[in-house]
C-alpha cells in the first residue's frame, strides 16, 4: 500500500518532529515504517500512517469524487460498486465486510447482528441482533424489521416482497426456505441446503443483509426507497440531485462510534482527468479510479496515493467451443504466452499486480501466494503450440470493451496481450465494444469462432469461481462464458459449496483453482490494486482491501 | 405573419411524433438494454428484470405505453434514477440553458466583434492574427480545451473553478454562478465563436466593398456609423442564420463541456443515460431539444424576415 504524504516533503513540518513531543508517537512512526517495510516487499509499495498519533478533528465536510452517479440508493436494488460506496454509510447491514482494520483479507464481522451461530449441518444460521439500534427516522430496530428485510428479498409472497430486489440477491437467498424470528432479538434463517458462502454473500456489496426502516417500506412503498433511503447507517441521507451531489449528515444517533465528519457529499465526476484537476484545486478531497499516468505526479506532489489488494481480477474467458482453444496445450500456451509484469508495469505503472498465483482474486480464501503459475515464457508457449499442432501459429479473435465497470484500460491491455501472443505465432484480432454492448454479446458466450472474450469480476469469497467455470453455469445460463465443463472441477467445487467447515470449504477452492489453472480455462492476467486519493488534509483512512468503504472513521485536517 | 407562425407550431407535433419514434427504434436497435445496465447477476435475473421494467413486451406495444403517458403529460421515471424524467431533466434542462446563455452571449460578443474588426482592417496583423486564431478555435475539440483551461485557471492560477455550477461547501449565489459559469461558456463558446467570426467577417467584407457604402463614406460619415449602421445592417442575414444554428450547436455541443465539468445539466444526463439505455430518459431529453431546435429556428426565421424585409418568413 502506498501512503505519500506531502508534508514529509517540507521541511521542518515532518510528522517526526511533531511526534517527538510524546515516546509513543515513536513507537507509532516504527511500527508504520515496519508495515512500509513488510508491504514494500510484498508488493512494492509502502505504507507511512501520515495521522498516526494525531488527535482527530471533529467537523467539516468532505467531497468524495466519484467516477460516476451513484443512482439508486436502495440498498437491495442496485448494481454498481460504486453505488455500494455510498450505500454502506446509510444502511447497516446484519454483517459487513470490516474495512476499517487495514487487514487483508478484511474478515467479515457482525454489524446488526452481533453474532450468529451455524447449526452443525449448515443449514440454520441464528443471528443474535444488536439492542438499543435506531433508524434514521427514530423507529427502533429488532428482529421485525430483519424479517421485513429479507422476506422484501425472498418471500414472494409477503407484502414487502420487491421483485426487482429479489434479481439483485438471489444467489445469496436462493436456498432459503425460511425466516423465523425467535424473539425480539434473535431470529433464523433456514436453508435448504448447506451454502458455504452464505455468510459472505449476506456482506457483499453491503447489499442481500442491509436493513432499512420497515416504516419507510411501508409509507414510500417499495420503489419510493430509493428517494428515501432510511437506514440505520453511520451517516444520514440528505439529499440527491443527480449528476450533481449526494448530500449525506452524520447521524447523531447511530449506535457505535459516531463519524467525525459534519457530512459526506459525493460528487460525481466522469471525465478522470477532470477527476485528477478537481483534487489538485481542492474542489473535491477523495477520487478513485485515477488514471494510471497519474499516478507520479499526484504522489510527487503530496496527494495521498493508496493502493492495495481487493477482490479484482482482470481475466480471459477461453472459448473451450473453439476449434484452437478446446486443445490444452493452446490455453497453456496463451497462459505462458502473456508478460503479466510487463503490462502491469507499462500499460497501468504498477496500478495492478500480475496474476501469478492463479484463478483466483487476492482478498479471497482460495487465494495462495506460495502457489505460482505460468510466468512468461515464449518460448514454452512455442513448443505449446508446436506440440498441439500449430508450429505455425494461427488467427483468432479475442474480444472485449471499450471501457467498464472494473475493465481498467481494457483496449490498451488487449493490445499488449496481442503484441505478446503475436510473439508466440497467435496472431489476436481484437473486436471492442461499448459496454453494454459488450455485456450483451458476454451473456450470450462466446461463439465458436471467438477465442477468447475478456471480462473482470471479483469477490472476497470463492463461489463466483463457480459461476465462471460450473458447467451448470454455461452460457447463456450463467457466467461461464468460455463453456467450461470439467467434471472433476464441477465436483470439487460442488463440494465446496456445501461444506460448512471453512478451513476444509478454503482447502477445497484451493484445490479448485489448482486444477482450474493447470487446465489453464481462463487466463488469469492481473489484478487491480483499487489506487484511492486522497488530500493531504484527509487523515484516519484506512485502506480497505474492498471496493467500498465508508468515511465514518475519517477526519479533516483543518 | 400570425397564421404563418401557428401553421409553423402546428408542424411541431408531427416532427416531435417523428423524432419520438426514431429514437425509441434506435435505442431499441442498440444491443444491450436497460436491465443490463442495472447489473442484474445472471441471465436468469437479467430476464426477471426486464420483465419488471415492461422490456419483455413486443415494442410497439412498449412505444403506445409511452406514447399513451405521454399524452397526459407523464414522461415515465427514470429507469437509472427511479425518479420521474420531468423531475429530473426540468432542473438539469434549465442549468444547461444557461451554460447555453453564457455560451451564446461570449461566442456572439467574439464572434462578431472580431468578425467585423478583422473586415474592417482586411490583410492587417490584426485581421491575420484573429483568423488564425479562429482557426484554432474551431480546430480544438472541447474535452481538450477544457481540460486546459482548468489546468491554467483553476490548477495553476487558482482564479477560477473548474468543476461544477456552484462551490461544493459553499452557498448558491449569483456571484458564484456566474464564476463557475465563465470557464464551461468559454469551452463551448470556442467553435461558435470562431466559426461567427469567419461569417461575419466574410459578410462584412462583401457588404464593404459595394457603392453605397462607398457612397456613405464620401459624405463624411463617421466610419463606427458606416460600419454598425449601414454595413452590418445588412451583412446581418447570413450572420444571423449562421448564429441560430450555432445556438443548437451549443444546446448540443454541451455534452462534453457538462461532462468536464461536470455541469449538471441535460448534456452529462444524456451521457450517462444513453451509456445506461435509460430509455425514457433519452426520450424526454430528445422531445424536449427537439421542441428547442424547432422553436429557435422559427424564433431566427421570424428574426431575419423582420432584420432584412425582403425575407418574407411565408
Amino acid at each position: 500500500m502506498r501512503h505519500h504524504d506531502r508534508r514529509r516533503k517540507r521541511p521542518g513540518r515532518s510528522p517526526i518532529r511533531r511526534g517527538s513531543q510524546l515516546p509513543w508517537r515513536y513507537c507509532a512512526t516504527l511500527l508504520g515504517a515496519i508495515l512500509s517495510a513488510a508491504l514494500w516487499l510484498q508488493h512494492g509499495m509502502v505504507l507511512s500512517p501520515s495521522w498516526a498519533g494525531e488527535t482527530p478533528r471533529q467537523g467539516g465536510t468532505l467531497v468524495y469524487g466519484l467516477e460516476t452517479e451513484p443512482g439508486v440508493l436502495d440498498p437491495h436494488t442496485f448494481g454498481p460498486w460504486a453505488t455500494a460506496r455510498v450505500v454502506m454509510h446509510i444502511f447497516d447491514a446484519l454483517v459487513t465486510v470490516d474495512t476499517s482494520s487495514g487487514k487483508s483479507p478484511p474478515s467479515i464481522v457482525g454489524q446488526l447482528a452481533e453474532r450468529w451461530e451455524i447449526s452443525p449441518d449448515g443449514k440454520e444460521y441464528t443471528f443474535f441482533l444488536r439492542r438499543g439500534v435506531k433508524f434514521h427516522d427514530g423507529t427502533d430496530f429488532n428482529a421485525e424489521a430483519v424479517k421485513i428485510n429479507i422476506e422484501r428479498n425472498w418471500k414472494e409472497d409477503a407484502p414487502w416482497f420487491y421483485d426487482r430486489a429479489q434479481s439483485f440477491t438471489r444467489m445469496a437467498f436462493r436456498w432459503v426456505t425460511a425466516m423465523d424470528v425467535l424473539d425480539d432479538f434473535t431470529v433464523r434463517i433456514r436453508l435448504s441446503q448447506p451454502f458455504s458462502d452464505f455468510i459472505p454473500y449476506l456482506a457483499d456489496k453491503q447489499q442481500p443483509s442491509a436493513i432499512i426502516s420497515p416504516p419507510a417500506i411501508k409509507k414510500y412503498g417499495n420503489k419510493g426507497i430509493a428517494q428515501h433511503p432510511i437506514g440505520a447507517g453511520p451517516f444520514e441521507f440528505v439529499e440527491q440531485i443527480p449528476n450533481e451531489r449526494t448530500v449525506l449528515k452524520r447521524f447523531e444517533g447511530y449506535w457505535g462510534k459516531k463519524p467525525y465528519l459534519d457530512r459526506v457529499i459525493i460528487r460525481p465526476l466522469p471525465d478522470p482527468a477532470a477527476r485528477v484537476l478537481a483534487l489538485q484545486t481542492g474542489e473535491v478531497d477523495v477520487i478513485t479510479i485515477p488514471p494510471p499516468d497519474s499516478k507520479d505526479q499526484l504522489i510527487k506532489q503530496g496527494y495521498q496515493w493508496l493502493q492495495g489488494d481487493v477482490h479484482h481480477i482482470w481475466l480471459l474467458n477461453l472459448n473451450h467451443n473453439n476449434q484452437y482453444f478446446a486443445d490444452k496445450r493452446v490455453r497453456q500456451a496463451v497462459c505462458y504466452g502473456i508478460d503479466r509484469r510487463g503490462l502491469a508495469k507499462h500499460v497501468l505503472n504498477d496500478t495492478v499486480i500480475p496474476a501469478r498465483h492463479g484463478i483466483t482474486m487476492p482478498t479471497a480464501p482460495s487465494w495462495d501466494p506460495s502457489f505460482t503459475a505460468y510466468e512468461h515464457d515464449p518460448t514454452k508457449a512455442k513448443r505449446l503450440l508446436a506440440e498441439a499442432g500449430y508450429p505455425n501459429g494461427f488467427k483468432t479473435i479475442f474480444q472485449t470493451s471499450t471501457a467498464g465497470s472494473g475493465q481498467l484500460l481494457p483496449v490498451p491491455m488487449m493490445e499488449y496481450i496481442q503484441r505478446n501472443l503475436k510473439e508466440v505465432g497467435i496472431e489476436v484480432e481484437i473486436q471492442a465494444f461499448e459496454w453494454l454492448t459488450y455485456v450483451g454479446l458476454w451473456f450470450k458466450g462466446a461463439p465458436p469462432e471467438v477465442g477468447a472474450m475478456q471480462q473482470s469480476t471479483g469477490r472476497n469469497f470463492d463461489h463466483i469461481l463457480a459461476r465462471l467455470m460450473h458447467s451448470d453455469n454455461d452460457a447463456p445460463i450463467g457466467w461461464n462464458n468460455g463453456h467450461v465443463k470439467n467434471p472433476e472441477l464441477d465436483k470439487i467445487m460442488d463440494a465446496a459449496i456445501v461444506e460448512p467447515d471453512p478451513a476444509k470449504a478454503q482447502q477445497l477452492w484451493r484445490k479448485a483453482v489448482r486444477l482450474a489453472t493447470e487446465e489453464c480455462h481462463i487466463v488469469p492476467v492481473v489484478h487491480d490494486l483499487m489506487p484511492i486519493v486522497l488530500s493531504p488534509k484527509v487523515k484516519g483512512f484506512v485502506f480497505p482491501h474492498l471496493e467500498w468503504w465508508t468515511y465514518k472513521d475519517v477526519w479533516l485536517e483543518k | 405573419m400570425r397564421s404563418y407562425i401557428l401553421k409553423r407550431l402546428l408542424m411541431v407535433l408531427p416532427i416531435l411524433w417523428g423524432v419520438s419514434v426514431v429514437t425509441f427504434v434506435m435505442m431499441r436497435v442498440l444491443p444491450g438494454d436497460a436491465a443490463m445496465a442495472l447489473v442484474a447477476d445472471t441471465p436468469a435475473d437479467l430476464e426477471r428484470l426486464r420483465a419488471s421494467l415492461g422490456l419483455d413486451r413486443p415494442l410497439h406495444v412498449q412505444y403506445g405505453i409511452w406514447l399513451w403517458h405521454v399524452l397526459q403529460g407523464d414522461l415515465g421515471t427514470s429507469i437509472q434514477l427511479r425518479r420521474p424524467v420531468v423531475d429530473v431533466l426540468l432542473p438539469q434542462f434549465v442549468n444547461t440553458l444557461i451554460l447555453t446563455a453564457g455560451s451564446f452571449s461570449l461566442a456572439v460578443a467574439i464572434g462578431w466583434s472580431v468578425g467585423i474588426l478583422s473586415a474592417m482592417h482586411q490583410y492587417s496583423v490584426v485581421d491575420r492574427a484573429t483568423m488564425l486564431l479562429t482557426l484554432f478555435g474551431i480546430s480544438m475539440p472541447a474535452f481538450w480545451l477544457g481540460l486546459v483551461l482548468i489546468w491554467f485557471f483553476a490548477y495553476y492560477l487558482k482564479a477560477l473553478p473548474g468543476a461544477g455550477m456552484y462551490p461544493i461547501r459553499g452557498d448558491k449565489t449569483l456571484g458564484e454562478l456566474l464564476r463557475h459559469l465563465i470557464l464551461p461558456s468559454l469551452t463551448t463558446a470556442a467553435v461558435p465563436a470562431a466559426i461567427m467570426a469567419r461569417m461575419t467577417r466574410s459578410s462584412m467584407l462583401e457588404v464593404i466593398r459595394q457603392d453605397y457604402i462607398r457612397t456613405i463614406r464620401a459624405k463624411g460619415l463617421p466610419e463606427w456609423v458606416v460600419i454598425y449602421k449601414h454595413a452590418l445592417k445588412n451583412a446581418l442575414p447570413p450572420i444571423l442564420n449562421i448564429t441560430g444554428l450555432q445556438l443548437g450547436f451549443l444546446l448540443g455541443g454541451a455534452i462534453f463541456t457538462e461532462v468536464i465539468f461536470s455541469w449538471p445539466g441535460i448534456g452529462l444526463q444524456l451521457y450517462s443515460s444513453i451509456s445506461g439505455r435509460d430509455y425514457p430518459m433519452v426520450q424526454g431529453f430528445v422531445l424536449l431539444t427537439s421542441l428547442c431546435f424547432v422553436l429557435v429556428n422559427l424564433g431566427i426565421d421570424i428574426l431575419t424576415s423582420y432584420v432584412d424585409p425582403r425575407i418574407t418568413v411565408s
